[in-house]
């Protein structure tokens, strides 16, 4: 069985699988991903293809987390895990759930729960230019005016297929695309961009909410709302002192913040330009 | 339901506050709740001392802020009732 260490957030965890359908999709779901040699993991899951019915199975340790016939479903499932099980041990920084970009010049948190829009607008803007780190989640030290992104392939929920034809007409893994009923991945090279996989500096954090039919609404958060909307998004308070408040306080204190609803990414787009010029 | 003005709230303890360009974040370590105070909320829970009562906190407020003076009752008695509803006071 093959073994893989995938490490984020100073948490590392084991990842076993079997040769064929298990590689191909490790292969595609981390393959910007690194692990630390360094740490030890503190988990392992495991994954099995008992083929037919029986499908993949996923396993953490000693415990059956999910049979799954389908490859799709299991991708995402797989995905699910990791990013849990890296975030239920993650420390000493804050892994809040975020998508990022950058320009050249601007590193951009994009912080929100599920259903605000991170991987879609993510998805926009990478097409349209912006360096990738992440549509799901980031990590910054504490005490650091830095952060890393994990570099997973989007993931595109059905609802918001529509914004991306002529990205997701493709086959089954055909030119790093994973499609299933209820979302896609794709691999961030498909957009023709850069895999930024390097620490990024934090020089706007935007909370962005989609809202399908409502123009774009652009406000500057104070500091106390932006560290208050940063704790919402905190995914390992629990490992941190204060909760991860004092960090999440001193990064909005030093990083602009600002609200951004949206109906639609085109016009998202040109109000974060417009930021990332002043 | 009416609020009693003649009533003195209080804050409970073991709260965390961060206060950022005159806001405030505040936090109850154990119970992992987190409140956002602009401006007005954060002088009215300072205020929230004990020795106060909710009539007195409006007057104070009044006074220290004439233009506002006729939206203060309403806003003092719902930021105290969003601070029961928080947990964060008690009523004497």
């Amino acid at each position: 069985m093959n073994l893989r260490l995938i490490s984020f957030g100073n948490s590392t965890i084991g990842l076993r699988y079997d040769d064929g359908r298990p590689t191909e999709m490790v292969d595609f779901l981390f393959q910007n991903i690194t692990g630390s040699n360094y740490e030890e993991p503190w988990t392992t899951l495991r994954l099995e293809d008992h083929g037919g019915d029986e499908g993949f199975w996923l396993w953490q340790d000693d415990t059956l987390l999910f049979k799954e016939e389908s490859f799709e479903i299991m991708a995402n499932s797989l995905m699910s895990q990791v990013c849990f099980t890296l975030a239920y041990e993650s420390k000493a920084g804050l892994l809040l759930h975020s998508a990022a970009v950058r320009t050249e010049e601007k590193g951009i948190l994009l912080p929100g729960r599920s259903g605000a829009g991170k991987s879609t607008l993510t998805a926009w803007l990478i097409h349209h230019g912006f360096g990738y780190l992440s549509d799901e989640m980031v990590f910054v030290a504490s005490g650091s005016d830095q952060f890393r992104g994990f570099t997973r392939p989007i993931t595109i929920k059905s609802p918001a297929r529509h914004l991306l034809p002529q990205l997701l007409k493709k086959e089954r893994l055909v030119n790093g695309i994973l499609q299933s009923e209820s979302l896609d991945m794709v691999a961030p090279e498909q957009f023709g961009v850069q895999v930024v996989k390097n620490l990024s500096s934090i020089d706007l954090i935007i909370f962005p909410h989609f809202e399908a039919s409502q123009g774009v609404q652009l406000a500057r958060l104070s500091k106390a709302e932006a560290a208050f909307e940063l704790m919402k998004c905190l995914a390992n308070a629990r490992n941190l002192e204060d909760h991860g408040l004092s960090e999440a306080v001193r990064l909005a204190k030093t990083t602009p913040g600002y609200s951004l609803g949206y109906g639609d990414s085109a016009q998202a787009e040109r109000a974060i330009r417009q930021l990332v010029m002043i | 339901m009416k609020m009693n003005l003649l009533a003195k709230p209080v804050q409970k303890p073991d709260y965390h506050l961060e206060m950022m360009d005159g806001e405030m974040l505040l936090y109850h370590l154990n119970e992992t709740t987190i409140l956002y105070l602009n401006e007005t909320a954060s002088l009215i829970w300072q205020l929230c001392d004990g020795r106060q009562t909710i009539a007195e906190i409006i007057t104070l407020l009044s006074e220290a802020y004439p233009e506002a003076a006729e939206v203060m009752a309403a806003e003092v008695e719902e930021t105290v009732q969003q601070f029961l509803t928080a947990g964060c006071i008690l009523i004497t």
